[in-house]
């Protein structure tokens, strides 16, 4: 009570004059209702988004290209759905997807569980090791694998012919057995880092509750942790298995020197390989693909809809850690080991390692040089594809914050139904892979009058990396502005602040965090794609996927080499600065 | 400092009716409480006050200024009605600092830099926080942040204070000194002041005067000695305090000056009558709300468990030959401190909880007789209109 106590009253009358008066906001003073801004912001989406989808699907009825539509026909769809064509795509593409999502899985739970519930050795080391594979591109690692493991020349094919005198490749990645090897390798680190922490935030007092009753510990995992976790297990499974059947640069890298053919490389071949390339039948399947994809996601919703995240209710106590037997413990450790090894360590080890090779193959004292490394930094090509990579990514990377940031303000502030179709939109292209998406900025922006026609310029590029970067970017933005109490923006509204000064002096500030982990995201997620500049580029404008690839297929190994050592520079800098903006918010 | 009135406001939500006609009035000075169950509307009601919620129907005048009027199509945005709050969750910004957090309402209002330190500064004093002008508000103890909340709602001199349950995120004790330094610090200001809780303890204590709502409604306004000693609805009584709810199927002789009825407890049959003062209407509707799903009953007799008083067998106790005699057997005993609370059953389907002093010691299994004086009872009429 003693703050009561003394004459601290404030002295009312005194001070009144020096209050300024509060100004109408701009806003108000215009009279524009809000909604006008949330259709404008819808308009946009649906220009960015709807428009390349409903062109793609137009034009699987047109027998042109694009830039000329051509006549209305049925023949695009006969083509798959009157012969046997379609199925031998279908069947691979679900078989490379169950494949590499079932040894994924496997090995996500066995390490997710083992990481956040037992007494694995170095635990801290392997959960922070473990999500790694995950951040280096897949086609970085891929180039490692393939340097190592082609049958004609790979590194472990010569050394066996040389030291043991074998004959004939003792390994070759080329088809299936790569295809699936290498892809699940990243498969593991992605589902490990979704798992992980619904197996940390599991309320304990589920586990506790049976083990009063009587269930041993292993008991208690099989009958109540697993089943508990079974609709977040089964949520992220299918989503790992749609992004297996849209996924690219594997079946290009792996399949296609096999003979194996996905969805997604056989859509690129009949763009690529084929003279005149056969954009009708092509664009047929990505709509097939499209229908395909939806209703799987349609299916995970319905099945998981309502029941997905019920049993994490982050109370935030530490569930006792189970003891496992010596051999056990280590065997998990071990297998983590190896993981590490094939997954990282190997393939980024041989890059580096050629990387100061001139010539492929050839690793003796004598050849080692950093000539690949001058070539490379005075290489206009590789040089202007960094540039440009750095250039289209950071753009796409700001707009996907901005329209991201008010999507998800929009969609958790306001109870207005444009919300939920502006985060419909935003999301869609998730179900959009990549060599589709590009196959749809192609007919959507090649195909219309001066000035609309981008093909060719940067901008189509850009507004590809934005589409794509959008559905995670708008996900971590509202996710962002969720964590913001909006009694904290009432509080400013109430005391004084206008809408926008609201923005300035309140919400800007807090969601910074959030906006520059959304950055991050969405410029990896354009850093490292191959899909749209593969298909929209044209010389000036490639970016260093592409000039990555150029290299691959022109066997240029040690610029490659070095090249590839760029990109994972490029990526892994921007994690760290994450990270490091990240622990000083600590 | 101005008052404020509501006249017939509304809020709805799709078909949901929040806030039904909600009319009142708070005189300059008055912190005026608003009190109900969790989804009554009281928090809709403050929030429409604040211009946060947009209303669906009446008017909000604050002083001589209209603020809001569906029907002139007046609707003054929050930032320009000029009010102080504090939110439920302090809202303190945790990228600022104390005095940062406390300027800001003086910033909006384009005061300058040293005017502003000088006006925080008597504030922290006010508030007892001198000198953790510089400190991170995210360093504060729930207390402190509390304090933070209240003074910079109060630095501008706002027209009215509006509080959103502002003590219910403190513990218990810390609970119980903020209300009082709440309302000393309300009064020495002289500012009206708006109140929303869902603690009836804290509401009886702190308010000139109750608003009590429910189901968007509001069912009694009054002081807090009105609204406990004569609620106006059933729900009122049985909402604030403790009390007995007696339905009487039938038999009540409804007369112009009151109404006559009986009561069996055991064996006996007591004559009740009850002037007309003490009778209240209400609407079968809301009557019906408040029993658990039964038919709607003739009457309803209420009393306080501490208007009961409790002798045994022989004795009737000492009150007059007025009283209402009742005869039943104790079924629960339980001691509370200062006094006890026992629950005696006066017939098959009623029982009453009875409050005494602990020099009265009643065993559990034993016959007594209550008596309950008729002007501490309140009788509650269900009108079909």
């Amino acid at each position: 009570m003693s703050v009561l106590t003394g004459d601290a009253a404030p002295p009312r009358g005194q001070v009144a004059a020096s209050f300024g008066v509060l100004r109408t906001p701009l806003v108000a003073r215009l009279g524009i209702p809000p909604v006008v801004f949330y259709a404008l912001l819808a308009v946009l989406l649906a220009v960015l988004v709807l428009y390349p989808f409903a062109v793609l699907l137009t034009s699987s009825f047109f027998t042109g290209q694009p830039g000329r539509l051509g006549s209305f026909t049925l023949v695009n769809y006969e083509v798959w759905l009157t012969s046997w064509d379609l199925l031998p795509i279908l069947f691979n593409s679900v078989v490379y997807s169950t494949s590499r999502l079932a040894i994924g899985l496997f090995f996500a739970l066995l390490f997710a569980w083992a990481v956040a519930r037992t007494n694995v050795p170095f635990v801290g080391l392997m959960a922070w090791m473990i999500p790694i594979p995950f951040f280096i591109p897949d086609l970085l690692t891929a180039f490692g694998w393939l340097m190592l493991g082609n049958p004609q020349n790979g590194v472990i094919n010569l050394l066996a012919q040389q030291m043991f005198g074998i004959q004939g490749p003792v390994i070759n990645l080329y088809g299936w057995g790569g295809l699936i090897f290498h892809a699940s390798l990243n498969t593991i680190s992605f589902m490990f880092l979704m798992l992980v922490g619904f197996f940390k935030q599991m309320d304990a007092s589920y586990e506790e509750a049976a083990t009063t009753l009587g269930a041993s510990k292993l008991k208690v995992m099989t009958t109540i942790t697993f089943p508990m976790l079974a609709p977040a297990i089964l949520s992220i499974s299918l989503l790992v298995f749609i992004h297996g059947l849209e996924s690219f640069e594997n079946p290009l890298l792996f399949g296609n020197p096999g003979g194996v053919y996905v969805f997604a490389n056989e859509i690129y071949r009949m763009l690529s390989y084929r003279h005149p390339p056969e954009y009708g039948a092509a664009t047929a399947l990505s709509v097939i693909l499209i229908v395909v994809t939806f209703a799987l996601l349609v299916l995970q919703w319905q099945k998981l809809g309502g029941r997905r995240y019920t049993v994490v209710t982050g109370k935030g106590y530490r569930p006792t850690r189970l003891r496992l037997p010596g051999f056990v413990r280590w065997g998990i450790f071990s297998l983590f080991v190896i993981y590490f090894l094939l997954a990282v360590v190997i393939p980024i080890g041989q890059i580096v390692f050629n990387s100061f090779f001139e010539i492929f193959g050839l690793y003796g004292w004598q050849y080692v040089t950093l000539k690949n490394w001058t070539n490379v930094l005075n290489n206009a090509r590789a040089m202007n594809g960094l540039k440009n990579t750095i250039i289209y990514a950071t753009i796409a990377a700001c707009a996907v914050v901005v329209i991201g940031g008010l999507v998800g303000y929009i969609r958790v502030r306001t109870r207005h139904w444009l919300g939920y179709v502006l985060e419909l939109m935003a999301w869609a292209p998730w179900t959009l892979p990549g060599v589709v998406m590009g196959l749809a900025l192609l007919w959507a922006w090649a195909l219309p009058p001066q000035p609309f026609n981008l093909y060719g310029t940067a901008l189509v590029i850009i507004i590809g990396f934005i589409v794509k970067g959008l559905p995670l970017g708008a996900a971590t933005m509202q996710s962002a502005v969720h964590q913001i109490s909006p009694e904290l923006e009432e509080s400013s509204r109430v005391h004084g602040g206008s809408w926008l000064r609201t923005v300035r002096h309140i919400l800007a500030p807090l969601l910074r965090r959030g906006a520059f982990a959304t950055f991050v995201i969405v410029f990896a997620i354009a850093a490292r794609d191959l899909t749209i500049p593969l298909l929209l580029y044209r010389d000036d404008i490639e970016t260093l996927t592409v000039t990555l690839l150029h290299y691959y297929e022109t066997a240029d190994m040690g610029t490659l080499a070095a090249t590839s050592l760029i990109q994972l520079a490029l990526v892994m800098t921007l994690l760290l600065l994450d990270r490091l903006t990240r622990e000083k918010e600590k | 400092m101005p008052d404020i009135a509501l006249d017939n406001l509304s809020k709805r939500f799709g078909t949901l009716v929040a806030v039904d006609g909600a009319t009142l009035t708070a005189a300059d000075g008055e912190l005026l409480t608003l009190l109900g169950p969790s989804g009554c509307g009281k928090t809709t009601t403050l929030r429409m006050i604040a211009g946060l919620e947009e209303p669906s129907g009446g008017s909000i005048r604050i002083g001589d200024r209209m603020v809001y009027d569906h029907a002139r199509g007046i609707d003054v945005p929050a930032e320009m009605r000029g009010l102080g709050m504090v939110f439920q969750t302090y809202a303190i910004w945790p990228h600022m600092t104390v005095a940062e957090n406390i300027a800001y309402p003086l910033r909006m209002r384009h005061v300058r830099r040293a005017g502003r330190r000088e006006l925080v500064d008597k504030m922290l004093d006010l508030v007892g926080l001198a000198g953790l002008g510089d400190k991170p508000s995210t360093l504060l103890s729930g207390g402190q942040q509390q304090r933070v909340a209240l003074a910079r709602a109060l630095v501008f001199e706002p027209a009215l204070l509006l509080l959103d349950e502002p003590l219910s995120n403190l513990d218990a004790k810390l609970r119980e000194q903020m209300r009082f330094e709440l309302r000393i610090m309300q009064q020495r200001v002289g500012l009206t002041a708006i109140y929303v809780t869902h603690d009836q303890e804290e509401a009886l204590t702190l308010s000139d005067r109750l608003v009590v709502m429910n189901h968007g409604e509001i069912e009694q306004i009054g002081t807090p000695i009105d609204v406990y000693e004569r609620p106006a609805t059933r729900f009122v009584a049985q909402f604030i305090g403790k009390g007995n709810m007696i339905d009487v199927a039938s038999g009540v002789d409804w007369q112009p000056s009151g109404a006559r009825l009986t009561l069996h407890s055991g064996a006996r049959v007591a004559e009740v009558h009850i002037p007309s003062s003490s009778i209240r209407t209400e609407p079968v509707r809301k009557a019906a709300a408040t029993t658990n799903g039964g038919a709607t009953p003739a009457a309803s007799l209420f009393v306080r468990p501490e208007k009961i008083e409790i002798g045994d067998g022989t004795r009737t106790g000492t009150r007059s030959q007025q009283a209402v005699q009742l005869a039943g057997r104790v079924i629960g005993r339980a001691y509370v401190g200062n006094r006890a609370e026992y629950l005696v059953m006066i017939n098959d389907a009623t029982s009453l909880k009875v409050e005494a002093s602990t020099d009265v010691t009643v065993g559990a299994g034993r016959e007594v007789m209550l008596s309950i004086a008729p002007e501490d009872m309140v009788l509650y009429r269900p009108s079909l209109q």
